[in-house]
Order: C-alpha cells, then structure tokens, then sequence
C-alpha cells in the first residue's frame, strides 16, 4: 500500500515542476516590460526602473532567477502584489475562507443533488423519474453556469425576494452554492445511473435478488456500493477545483474568493497573484487526484496491483 | 477518401454483452432517434441563422439607436433592445457567426494536435510513448480551466487568444483516446501486414490507424464543440475572452448583467441561445456516440 501510495506522489512531480515553470515564464513571456506593469504607467527614472528590476531579480541570469523563484515559492513567498503592493501570500490568505466555505458549500449540493438524482434514475430506468432525472442533468452539465446563477438571482433573489442576493451568512450562500454544486449534479447524476445499470446483470446482484429481498434494498445496499466510485472522483475533482469553480460563481454573485480574485488579477496584469494562483490551484488539483487514488486502492484492493 | 476497415468496426459493435443490456442498447436507440433529430434540426437553423444572418437580422447589428434603449421585446424589437438601443436580435444572429466558428477552430486546434500526439505515442510506442504519456499526463494534471486561464494571462484577450487557449486545453483529452485507440489498432493484424509489404510507419497511421481511430475522434470532438462554445462565452462573459462590442454571446449576456433588474431579456436571450445551442450538440454528440462508437458508452 505505501509503495502504491509512493509511486501515485512520485507522478505529482513532473506536474508541480511544470506547473512552477509556467508560472515562473508567466512574468518572463508577457509581452513588453514587466517593470512597467509595476509602475502601472507612472513615469520613473532609469534608476527607479533598475531598482524594480532588482527587487523582481530580473537583472539576473534566467538560471538563477528561476530558482530564486522556485526556493521562494516553496517557502510560501510569491513577492508582492502589482496592485496593492501588499504580499501575495496576504492577498490570498484574505480570500480563502470565502472560497472554501463556498466550495463546502457547493460540494454539499452537487454531491447530495447527484447521487439522489442518479439513484432515483438507476432504480427506475425508463420511466418517466428516469427522464425526469436525465433531463435534470442534462440542463445542469449544459447550463452555462453564470446564465443559471443569473436566472436564479433574478427569480429567487430580484422577483420572489427570497433569498438575499449579497452579503454574507448562510441565506446568501445557498444560491452560489446551487450554481458552483450544478455542473457536479449533472455529471454524478449521469455516472451514478449508469453504474447501477452496469452492475445490475452481476451476480452478486442476482443473488441479492434470488435471497428475496426487495429491489429497492438490491439496488441500495449492494448495487450501490460500486456506484460510488464516480462519487470519489467527483468528490476528489470538485475538492481540486476549487478555485477553478469558483472564478464564474465568485464573479456573478460578486463574492470574494480566490476565483474572482484571479479574473481581477489576469485582468489587471497581477502577475505575482496569477502566478500564486496558479501553483495554488495545480498544487490543489494534483494532490485531490493523488487523494482520490489513494482512496480507490483502499476501497478496492485490485488496483493497487495494476 | 479514407477507407474504413469494416473488421475492426465489426468488432467494435458486435461482441455479445448480454440479451439484457442488447435490448436497452436497442430501447435507448430508438429512444434517442427522434430526440437526435430534434436536436440536429435545431442546430442546422442555428447554422443557417448565423449564415443568413445578414439577410435576416432587421437591424445593422452595431447600429446604436435603432429604438429606444433597454425597450422590451416587442414587434419592432422581437428580443428588445440595449442600452444604445442597439438590436438585440440582430445581435444575437451575428454573434452566432462568432460563437460557433470559434467553437469549431478551438476543437480544431484540439484535435490535430492531439490526433498527432496521441497517434504518435500510442502507434510509434517505445520512447516516443513515454514522452508523449508525460505530456499527455502532465497536461491532464492541470485543471482544466486553468490552462486556458493561464494561456489567456499571457497572451492577453481577444478571439485569437480564446481559440488558442480553449484549443490547447483540450489537446490531452483527444491525445488520450487517440493513443487508446491506436494502441489497440497497433496489434491487428492488417497493421502486421502491411509492415510486412514494407509501409512505412508514417503511412500505416495515415492510411489504417487514422481512418479506424476516427469514429472516437468524431464523437468527441461533436461534444467538444458544444464544452467549446460554453467556455467561450464563459471567458467573454468573465471579460477574458472576446471584448464588446463584438456580439459574442458570453460577452452580450455581461453586458446585459446590470440591467437585469429593468431589462431581463438581455440576459435571458442570450443565455437561452448558448443553453439550446450545447444541448442540441451534447444531444447530437451523445447520437454519434450510440452509433459510431458504442465502446465509449457511458464514460
């Protein structure tokens, strides 16, 4: 098991190399002067321009620029801030908290609204719950999902009035929270049905049946059981893309949070912060993946021996 | 004109898997046959529409004043108007012939390079594989919407920008099917044969592997198109991707947003046509899917 662990952490090397590499060629590659993005057009001597570059240790060899970068990055230091000058470490530090409680939030819709479409549709496929729950997902996975924010605040939040639209607290998370969960609802919804028919014609389900026990006990206590492995990966991916999932949610809804603070950052040429993000959100995916791994070897042993 | 090999068709649709999942095989068929055919319809008249456009849109779609501004839907403006009191429906019918091309180039861009780099690994093995894997490995381990973000951070807006940083994205989704499926092509025994008369490599993957690796490669790319457009207006609707006053959809909708109080229609038009657009191409992918390539059922 450890050394199935091992090799699963070993394979998140090359990505997290690439990924710090993308991030350190994001200040190198962008066209024009970096310098000039920090003086954000203020006009400034050549020395006052020789010290910024200093300060960024763009005047020295790219060798050692990059592992400057790199032996920053690792101990948390991204530099500071373009836009407030503040640390990046800082600025992001502010924005989590909204982040998280929205992705644990969201995961709480997306996983509970999934898996009960997906078993409502895998008990009884072809009937109209079936289409009902398809269709469900259907709309969820091709909702563009700042549309579904805008509809749901428009009814629920400007016509209804039941449901604030800003501000903080629980009432004003549950629409973000449906709009970040929906993408989740339709793709677990669809894999959840089509692991309870996939297993259906096993024959541990068949002796369930032939025992005389009641379909509904068939489909939930043993059918079930293999169906929940989409719920881990989903699980896994939706804890890695946290960030990633919250750059529409955040936006709409005009929360804080490290997703609408990467569209402000790409838009006003935050480097610092884009790279930070960047890392951030790779480093978060990775790991959740190496996560759900680990997690299938220990519920299913075969793997680990593939 | 590509050949298909019917062996390896045969053996993609036959196989026995059961009587019962034979007939909900048949039963989803003939269940999703007229929806398919819903779905294609409704997708040509977008196609049309936003081939016509210039013939059927009432209004110059930048012309600003062509009614009161933010009027609603109405005769004269059947979805309303803007804050300039621009045309929303000519508007929308011109930003379909932003929208879907930027869709289809973006998956262009996905499925050349990653057909070659998926052919290239999984056909070539040996250490060619490995590096192509790599690739293809770290490439999946960024989350998805990141690479594009990243592309974007870098390049900087505009429709170029957006077809190139959704166009990469998607290189490792198609490269993996892709060296799946040559993987398998790689051990039939019509490849053996023909290295036996001497074919160079280049030639078996243009001429055998290619043609049989194209059912999966179709399927894909059908609903790619429609994740495609989703991420495209998404980034417009973000102000990443296609800047106003271009009609793109994503970007119209973002607009629209602080009006939605007084004038709703700007923002439910617009969403309402992307919705149906990804709809029909996920209905009409998920078609090609039971057809072309029923291996690829339910992943």
């Amino acid at each position: 098991m450890s050394r199935y662990v091992l090799r699963k952490l070993m394979w998140t090397v090359p990505v997290l190399v690439v990924a710090t590499t993308c991030a350190f060629l994001v200040l190198r590659l962008i066209p024009g002067d970096p310098v000039n993005l920090m003086l954000s057009g203020r006009p400034a001597s050549e020395r006052v321009r020789e010290n910024l570059r200093a300060k960024l240790g763009l005047n020295r060899p790219l060798p050692a620029q990059y592992a400057y970068f790199v032996l920053h990055a690792l101990r948390g230091d991204f530099g500071e801030s373009f836009a407030t000058g503040q640390p990046v470490s800082q600025v992001i530090a502010q924005q989590l908290p909204a982040s998280l409680q929205l992705a644990g939030a969201g995961f709480i819709v997306g996983v509970g609204g999934g898996l009960a479409l997906g078993i409502a549709a895998g008990l009884y496929p072809n009937t109209a719950i079936d289409g009902a729950a398809m269709f469900l997902a259907l709309v969820g996975i091709s909702m563009p999902g700042y549309w579904i924010a805008m509809l749901l605040i428009y009814f629920f939040g400007l016509r209804l009035g039941w449901v604030p639209i800003v501000g903080g607290g629980l009432p004003a998370l549950i629409l973000p929270a449906v709009v970040f969960g929906s993408y989740a609802i339709g793709n677990l919804a669809r894999l959840v049905r089509s692991s309870i028919l996939d297993v259906r014609g096993e024959d541990y389900i068949r002796t369930a049946r032939a025992k005389g026990l009641m379909e509904r006990v068939v489909v939930l206590r043993h059918a079930l059981r293999n169906a929940l492995f989409p719920v881990v990966t989903m699980t896994g991916l939706l804890l890695g893309l946290f960030i990633g999932g919250g750059v529409i949610t955040e936006t709409v809804f005009a929360r804080q949070g490290l997703g609408a603070l990467l569209v402000t950052s790409i838009l006003t040429k935050d480097y610092p912060v884009v790279q930070a993000l960047l890392l951030l959100t790779t480093a978060a995916y990775v790991f959740a993946n190496v996560l759900v791994d680990v997690v299938y070897g220990v519920i299913d042993p075969r793997i680990r021996y593939q | 004109m590509m050949h298909v090999k019917p062996l390896a068709i045969a053996e993609r649709t036959g196989g026995p898997r059961g009587a019962a999942a034979g007939r909900r095989r048949r039963l989803t068929h003939v269940h999703r046959y007229p929806l398919a055919m819903f779905a294609t319809a409704v997708l040509g008249m977008v196609v049309v529409a936003a081939m016509l456009a210039p013939v059927l849109s009432p209004y110059d779609p930048s012309a600003m004043a062509t009614g009161p501004a933010l009027s609603p839907p109405g005769p004269a403006h059947w979805f309303g108007t803007d804050r300039y009191g621009r045309d929303l429906f000519s508007r929308l019918l011109f930003g379909a012939r932003i929208s879907l091309p930027i869709g289809v180039m973006a998956v262009s861009v996905s499925v050349v390079l990653g057909s070659f780099l998926g052919l290239a690994a999984g056909f070539l093995g040996g250490r060619v594989d490995t590096v192509g894997s790599g690739v293809i490995d770290i490439m999946l381990g960024f989350p998805p919407i990141m690479l594009a973000l990243l592309i974007i951070a870098v390049l900087g807006v505009g429709i170029q920008n957006v077809v190139i940083a959704i166009g990469v994205a998607g290189i490792p989704r198609f490269a993996r099917i892709v060296r799946g499926t040559a993987l398998a092509i790689r051990e039939h025994t019509y490849i053996e044969a023909g290295r036996a008369i001497g074919a160079s490599a280049a030639r078996l993957i243009r001429r055998h592997v290619l043609p049989n690796a194209l059912p999966p490669i179709i399927v894909l790319a059908t609903l790619y198109v429609g994740s495609a457009i989703l991420d495209t207006s998404s980034l417009g609707f973000l102000g990443l991707g296609v800047q106003p006053p271009t009609p793109e959809w994503g970007t119209m909708l973002s607009e629209g947003r602080e009006f939605m109080r007084y004038a709703p229609w700007l923002m439910l038009f617009p969403g309402l046509l992307v919705f149906v657009t990804v709809v029909a191409i996920n209905l009409v992918g998920d078609y090609l899917r039971a057809v072309l390539d029923p291996r690829l059922k339910g992943r």
